[in-house]
């Protein structure tokens, strides 16, 4: 049962590797995009589209099982063939590369835009970047392991912010319950389903998780913890801000942040949730180029990807550097270029490979 | 080998970089408060209260003899923040805005259409917090900065810092955040209430009788001590100031606040038995109120239930409350009574002359609604003037402090 | 980098030649007389007054024999009663003893065998035996007389416990050993003796549990002890050094302690201990918890061993990111301090013509300064001087306006923490991360200290001891008994951590206690 370590990582760390990948979008610009749509609903989005990814991920995680040990990727290529594979692969990498690049560079604005203005942007993207490199470096065991070290710390840092903000929150901001009306909530809560696409592109990793069948419970657990995080935090936001103006905060977690105090004597402590939040964007973001890294590994059929962490990670420098402001990078990169487009992949690519996947086999089946 | 790299480009990285945002402690100033007047044309006059580290209260080496604790600059720039370099020109350091806690407006000012541009502005800046604390002056904020002169505090910031706290704890002034301000203009529906403020030029002459808590600003009968009143609230809708309440009504406004809760108000109320003496008590909430509304109508029905918990402090007609049953039931109507005429001419006076309300009672009637633009479409700013309102006053007596039949009481 | 190691495996392999070379086996010869010069050659006789030549006629056998040691390393009084006595007044007229007859009729010493080669005379000379040489045998005869003088066994000095033994090991092997089978009495305990080094041979004891070690780790780590190539190695402090992984890291993967206690303690857990003429052991594998926790944590009860954990902890993090948040604060984040305070620091800070990370790099500086100083000062109140020094400069250096007071009491606060840090390999890592820590929260402010942090966590997640993650069984998540940050109760440590990979899991049964007492 114990192994010495192998390259695999257990439950735990892959649990914290999916959670430290998607929780961390509570405290970018990705509440201020739901909230545009969702209204005083915006708290039950997570639930919808967490109901929507259930199926594609079931499906996508049943083809897994059925090709043992081989990763997203790998998959792709040995459903589909050589050349639609590579396409679909080639896709999925830019997804990745251009949503690591547009993420940063939503981090990077908001450590512009509140605690380093005078810095450039340029210099605070070459340091993230490095630390992420050098983390990334060290191999996803260790990515897993700071991960799990992390996540408590994470978690105690947001209970924290939720007990000093507790005094501020108005539960009745949450009413007209419905927020712009059920259809409309579903209909934007599919279009924003990217916001769970790690979980797909965490399938690549599939073959490295130690035990195939705690990669089920593993993905379930994580979905959880992440739906539970998602819908306490826009909760709070909802609560403490009200709707139409958490609407016009540009960062509702350090807004929140600025706006809750410890007692009377230490009035702003925004800067300490920077430490907390950076820890857990910065493992955010080793995990983005690790997984860009793997993907497009696999794309091009590389065996040693830690080789392409370097050349990724200047890509993804002068990537996050084409938008002129967070607003252009947030609204027409992240939201009409990349969930617009991203939502219906994670939706369709598990059917059609499932689908493909059938054909094959009942055509294998008649050879046989 | 690695490790020695990596010493050797630290430090040449703590070398090459600049200071960027680097910046020590002594060579930045810190506001504390800022003051808002209308300028000439669209220009706003801005007053500054920088505190002076070594304006007293500090430690003895740091502590410079004869310093001011404070700077007091007034600037006409077009807005707050655009005033920032332009302070460099008289203060040789870079100005923070990351201690601000008290925002101090005129009523002129507030009463203009400019004010909540203005606050936008400030809102943007990256270290201006939602929480700052709101002041309306009646004279210039630039007026009312340099007329507190507070005795106790020493530092500057510090009179700001344990007014509102104090003030928020006994509900003469209303919770008057920047944030509230903010998000009540954007909401539309409800009203804000500012704390409401005066520097009294003249001591000691107030209105014939306010009692304890019915001023506004100086209007206080008060003699010595630091010039400044803060009492009463301005009330703003949709980022304007439209009206001004006393510090009685501000209490019961929040008073009628469904989920407001409060430790300590001390009122008086008309002896009921001897004509013009009054009976000290200290009100408690403990409790939400009740709160039923019916929007089916074309007008809204409002009724509300409050419970409160009183405590008799003081009875200088030296009736005999405590004891006697009946008496006790005879204050208890009284307060009742009186606190629900008082109550009404308040909604009155909403309904009236702000025509909107402080009540927060919106967020009872968004309950109603299942989606934000059927709310929207409801208007209820646009209806409430027009709504009935019912509301109901419970009393407990509690307590009678330490005596039980009041000393010298007249025999029954 | 490629370069500089195929130099290394150059070198190594010239190391490898030599030895070779001086391994080869030399038998000895009957005759004495050759023996006893090839000997004299070897111990470079008489230039070296401390070795000694003892010609006997052996009565028992009528033959003359010669007894060799090494003046100082043997108990002289031993070697008379025990050896030439009996040698020399026990007639039998038996010629046909054997030398084996010898060691069983005739020599009253406990240990005693043959050995056949010069390099086993040499080597067990060195160690303090004396070698019996019989004219016309090609076997000497060798004899346990090791009587160096050591310290008595005292109390440990740098792994000091209010409750609990007391002892330390001591420069014996003998003794230590004999103070780990104190406190564990397992008929499995294991005690294997290998050599290290090549012109003067270090013995070294390797001691495990048989059945709960794993034996892939036993065999790993006696393969490392093995590969050493060192011409001398001097004691365990030396072997430590040879024998972790990253010799350029800060974090130290070998824990050296000087409490026979925790040694038990850690052989109970499946670990490996190597023991030798010094007053430490050293265990391997090690994670980062056995650096942290102290004997005593497990010695006090549930609540007060886990608050002086919690506490520790806190001086740990206070040394490591005092200053680098102090620097971070004063920097960069002025807001988080509150108003009063801020005003305070920036009045006292308004006479002081340095920045901040100045005056923190003099005050740090100075500190280890007066530490380094208070361990060299020949004398027991030394360190006591020390400290009270550094705070009496740092109050004139206040009056002098060159440091604010502030930075007293941070660097005061920092000193004193630090000395709460358990183990001295940790202590320095701690202290020279503190500098990384300043400098980058003074690049950075608190971005700089949450990029530091990470990327330590991640490296110090990544590392091995022995194939152990370092910061298991936390992280890799490894059953245990939970002994990390806080410990349970005693009776709940039913497991061993599994991050060793312990053959036995459990220590005991698991007991099924009721939580309802606590």
């Amino acid at each position: 049962m114990i192994k010495e370590s192998d390259g695999k990582i257990g439950i735990r760390e892959f649990v914290s590797i999916i959670v430290f990948s998607i929780i961390l979008k509570v405290a970018d610009m990705t509440p201020n995009l739901l909230f545009k749509e969702g209204m005083t609903a915006t708290w039950m989005m997570p639930l919808i589209m967490g109901g929507y990814i259930l199926l594609p991920l079931l499906i996508l995680l049943s083809l897994l099982n059925r090709y043992k040990s081989k990763g997203l990727i790998e998959l792709i290529y040995s459903i589909t063939g050589k050349y639609v594979g590579f396409i679909i692969s080639f896709v999925l990498t830019i997804i990745s590369l251009l949503g690591t690049a547009v993420n940063l560079r939503d981090q990077v604005d908001i450590l512009n835009t509140l605690f380093f203005p005078k810095t450039p942007i340029i210099v605070l993207l070459i340091i993230i970047t490095i630390s992420c490199y050098l983390i990334a470096k060290r191999g996803l065991e260790a990515l897993g392991r700071t991960c799990w070290l992390l996540l408590p710390i994470i978690i105690a840092s947001f209970i924290l912010l939720v007990a000093l903000a507790l005094g501020e929150v108005n539960l009745e901001y949450i009413y007209p319950i419905w927020g712009p009306g059920l259809s409309q909530l579903f209909k934007s809560s599919l279009l924003h389903i990217s916001i769970f696409g790690e979980l797909f592109l965490m399938t690549t990793f599939y073959p490295f998780v130690r035990d195939d069948k705690k990669y089920y419970r593993g993905t379930f657990y994580s979905l959880f913890i992440i739906i539970t995080g998602m819908v306490l935090s826009f909760l709070l936001y909802i609560t403490v801000f009200d709707y139409p103006t958490i609407q016009k905060v540009a960062f509702p977690f350090q807004s929140l942040s600025l706006y809750v105090s410890i007692g009377y004597f230490i009035a702003n402590v925004e800067n300490l949730f920077l430490l907390f939040w950076f820890i857990g964007a910065i493992m955010r973001f080793s995990i983005y180029l690790y997984v860009t890294a793997a993907i497009f590994a696999y794309t091009i059929k590389i065996e040693e990807f830690e080789l392409l962490l370097f050349p990724i990670s200047l890509v993804i420098i002068s990537l996050a550097l084409i938008p002129e402001n967070s607003i252009v990078a947030m609204r027409i990169f992240r939201e009409d270029y990349i969930l617009k487009f991203t939502w219906s992949i994670f939706i369709f690519l598990p059917v059609f490979l499932w689908v493909v996947d059938r054909l094959k086999g009942r055509a294998d089946d008649e050879i046989y | 080998m690695k490790f020695i790299k990596l010493i050797i480009f630290l430090i040449i990285v703590l070398f090459i970089s600049g200071c960027w945002d680097r910046s020590e402690l002594e060579r930045q100033a810190y506001i504390v408060a800022i003051g808002l007047d209308q300028g000439r044309d669209k220009n706003v006059e801005v007053t500054y209260l920088i505190a002076n580290p070594q304006g007293g209260g500090g430690p003895e080496v740091g502590t410079a003899q004869g310093e001011p604790p404070s700077e007091v600059i007034t600037l006409e720039v077009p807005d707050i923040v655009a005033g920032l370099d332009l302070l460099n020109a008289t203060v040789p350091r870079e100005i923070n805005f990351g201690h601000i806690s008290t925002l101090i407006i005129s009523e002129k000012f507030a009463r203009g259409e400019q004010l909540i541009y203005n606050l936008d502005a400030a809102i943007r800046e990256r270290q201006t917090g939602r929480k700052t604390f709101v002041i309306v002056s009646k004279e210039k904020a630039s007026d009312f900065i340099r007329g507190n002169k507070p005795l106790l505090e020493t530092r500057a910031n510090k009179f700001y810092d344990f007014m509102r706290i104090r003030l928020k704890k006994i509900g003469i002034v209303g919770p008057a955040k920047l944030h509230y301000l903010l998000k009540r203009t954007e909401s539309k529906d409800e009203l804000f209430l500012a704390a409401y403020a005066t520097v009294a030029k003249k001591e000691g002459k107030g209105k014939k009788q306010g009692y304890e808590d019915d001023y506004l600003p100086g209007e206080i009968p008060k003699k010595g001590g630091n010039p400044t009143q803060i009492i009463g609230s301005a009330v703003f809708k949709e980022g304007k100031m439209v009206g001004r309440l006393t510090g009685e009504e501000t209490r019961l406004a929040l008073l009628l606040r469904p989920h407001y809760k409060t430790a300590s108000m001390i009122f008086t109320f008309p002896d009921p038995i001897s004509k013009g003496y009054r009976v000290t008590m200290r009100l408690k909430k403990h409790r939400d109120s009740e709160l039923k509304l019916d929007l089916s109508e074309d007008d809204p029905n409002i009724k509300t239930t409050i419970s409160i918990v009183a405590h008799i402090l003081a009875i200088v007609s030296g009736n005999n409350y405590t004891d006697n049953l009946q008496k006790q039931e005879l204050l208890k109507k009284s307060i009742e009574d009186s606190l629900e005429n008082k109550i009404k001419d308040l909604i009155d006076k909403t309904q009236k002359d702000f025509r909107g309300e402080p009540f927060l009672w919106v967020l009872e009637a968004r309950k109603k609604f299942t989606t934000f633009s059927e709310y929207r479409n409801y208007n209820w700013i646009g209806r409430y003037p027009y709504a009935k309102v019912e509301v109901k006053v419970e009393v407990d007596l509690k307590g009678f402090g330490k005596q039980v039949t009041p000393t010298g009481h007249r025999i029954d | 980098m490629k370069s500089i190691v195929s130099f290394f495996k150059k070198i190594r392999d010239v190391n490898n030649k030599s030895t070779d070379r001086r391994n080869k086996k030399e038998l000895i010869s009957s005759k004495l007389a050759v023996n006893l010069n090839r000997i004299k050659e070897i111990f470079v006789y008489p230039k070296n007054q401390d070795f000694k030549i003892r010609k006997i006629s052996i009565k028992s056998i009528s033959r003359v024999g010669v007894i060799l040691y090494l003046n100082g390393m043997v108990d002289s009084k031993k070697v008379e009663e025990h050896i030439i006595n009996p040698l020399q007044e026990e007639p039998c007229n038996d010629e046909k003893l054997t030398n084996i007859d010898l060691i069983n009729k005739v020599i009253n010493v406990s240990i005693a065998d043959e050995i056949d080669t010069f390099q086993e005379i040499k080597k067990k000379i060195l160690d303090g035996r004396t070698v019996l040489l019989v004219d016309g045998s090609r076997k000497a005869i060798y004899m346990d007389t090791v009587g160096f003088s050591y310290r008595n066994v005292e109390k440990p000095t740098a792994e000091t416990v209010v409750k609990g033994p007391k002892e330390s090991f001591s420069e014996s092997t003998q003794v230590n050993r004999s103070l780990i089978r104190k406190q564990l009495r397992n008929e499995k305990l294991i005690t294997e003796i290998m050599s290290v080094g090549e012109s003067s041979p270090l013995d070294i004891s390797i001691m495990y549990i048989d059945d709960i070690a794993s034996p892939d780790l036993v065999k790993k780590i006696k393969k490392r002890v093995q590969d050493i190539k060192a011409d001398v190695v001097q004691n365990i402090a030396i072997l430590e050094q040879h024998l972790e992984e990253r010799p350029y890291s800060l974090v130290p993967t070998v824990l050296y302690t000087e409490r026979p206690d925790r040694v038990a303690a850690f052989l109970q857990e499946g670990h490996v201990v190597l023991v030798d003429n010094s007053p430490a052991a050293l265990v391997l594998p090690v994670t980062f918890w056995s650096f942290f926790q102290t004997a005593e944590d497990m010695y006090q009860r549930w609540a007060y061993g886990n608050f002086i954990r919690l506490i520790r902890l806190l001086a740990l993090l206070t040394t490591l990111l005092a200053p680098a948040a102090y620097i971070a604060m004063t920097n960069f984040h002025e807001n988080l301090l509150p108003t009063d305070l801020l005003l305070a620091i920036t009045a006292t800070r308004e006479n002081v013509p340095f920045p901040v990370i100045i005056e923190v790099l003099l005050m740090e500086i100075s500190f280890e300064l007066i530490r380094e100083a208070g361990i060299r000062i020949p004398n027991t109140i030394g360190p006591t001087i020390g400290i009270v020094g550094a705070l009496l400069i740092g109050q004139a250096a206040v009056d002098a306006n060159v440091i604010s007071p502030i930075i007293v009491i941070i660097i005061a606060l920092n000193g004193l923490s630090s000395f709460a840090i358990p183990n001295t390999s940790l202590n320095y890592m701690i202290r020279i991360m503190k500098f990384i820590f300043s400098f980058s929260a003074y690049l950075f402010g608190y971005l700089g200290i949450s990029i530091s942090l990470t990327v330590t966590l991640s490296y110090l997640a990544s590392i091995k001891s022995f194939d152990v993650p370092f910061l298991s069984p936390l992280s890799p998540y490894y059953p245990s008994s939970g002994d990390t940050i806080i410990r349970p109760p005693v009776w709940k440590q039913w497991l061993r951590p599994l991050n060793i990979y312990p053959q036995d899991k459990q220590r005991k049964e698991k007991v099924e206690g009721d939580d309802s007492n606590d």
